[in-house]
């Protein structure tokens, strides 16, 4: 980046809208009971939110406590898939996803910005038909 | 911040590797009841997330709306399912934390680590409520 750049108001940041590549994560858990004791997910939303400022998603984190199994059971096919969405449309063409046999699979972005007021949904899209998954984490990866 | 210094790549992130020093500070809560109003602390787990980028565990702030007696209320925060203290913070007789939180050896977190926000301990004589903790982190 030039120093001209650098130096050109872009430290600026009282409106929000200076795109700094700072860390802007957001979490969420889905299959967790009120004393956060692991249990079934179900798909659903699991968690809102707006945004405040501009800035862009850089992917997801995700761990899930129990493994969720079926209709590919230990096999290389993820069996439950997550979504976010940008007022109320998928930002992903690949939604990630997580098997026993496949572990984690990452998301791939077809959206990939968001400005002020865009609103952030997180929802479960499939569970595994033989055993539902339990106690997921998620923590969508943002920068400003 | 030297020139040099901010001109040799830190700001291309696009990784999220590299540690520039900034606030990633994560908030939890424990002992409050569906309407935010106080209730006693358990010895449970009050609150789970994966970390999405690398960093450092700085410290904590906590505050409890009722002091904990008899015996203090203790905080621990796990990643992976391992304390990250050697000594874990604590309220005895105070709102406001007593003793510190000392992290073991290694402070450090990568994406993907599950950190575990959990009551260790809640008091005696009187269980502490309405317990509000920030983990100072840095990436």
């Amino acid at each position: 980046m030039a120093l001209q750049y650098i130096t050109k108001d872009i430290l600026t940041r009282t409106d929000g809208s200076a795109l700094l590549d700072l860390p802007y994560d957001m979490s969420w858990v889905a299959g967790y009971d009120k004393e956060w004791v692991p249990e079934d997910f179900e798909v659903k939303t699991y968690g809102q939110s707006i945004m405040a400022r501009a800035g862009e998603f850089i992917g997801e984190q995700l761990f899930c406590f129990q493994n969720p199994y079926g209709p590919n059971t230990g096999g290389e096919t993820p069996n439950a898939y997550f979504d976010v969405e940008k007022n109320n449309l998928s930002i992903y063409s690949t939604k990630p996803s997580h098997g026993a046999g496949s572990g984690n699979i990452e998301g791939v972005l077809s959206t990939t910005t968001f400005i002020s007021g865009d609103k952030i949904t997180f929802k479960v899209t499939q569970v595994g038909t033989i055993n539902p998954g339990q106690g997921l984490v998620f923590t969508l990866k943002c920068r400003v | 911040m030297a020139l040099q210094t901010i001109t040799k790549d830190i700001l291309t992130r696009t990784s999220g590797v590299a540690l520039l020093e900034l606030p990633y500070d994560i908030c939890f809560i424990a002992g409050f009841d569906k309407d935010m109003a106080g209730e006693d602390v358990a010895a449970r787990v009050y609150g789970e997330m994966v970390m999405a980028r690398p960093g450092i565990f700085t410290g904590e702030a906590a505050y409890a709306d009722t002091a904990p007696g008899g015996n203090a209320l203790i905080i621990d925060v796990q990643k992976n399912g391992s304390t990250i203290y050697s000594t874990k913070p604590q309220f005895l007789n105070s709102g406001t934390l007593t003793t510190d939180g000392v992290f073991s050896g290694d402070a450090s977190f990568v994406a993907g680590n599950r950190i575990t926000f959990k009551i260790h301990q809640t008091g005696s004589s009187t269980v502490g409520r309405g317990v509000r903790f920030m983990l100072k982190c840095r990436v």
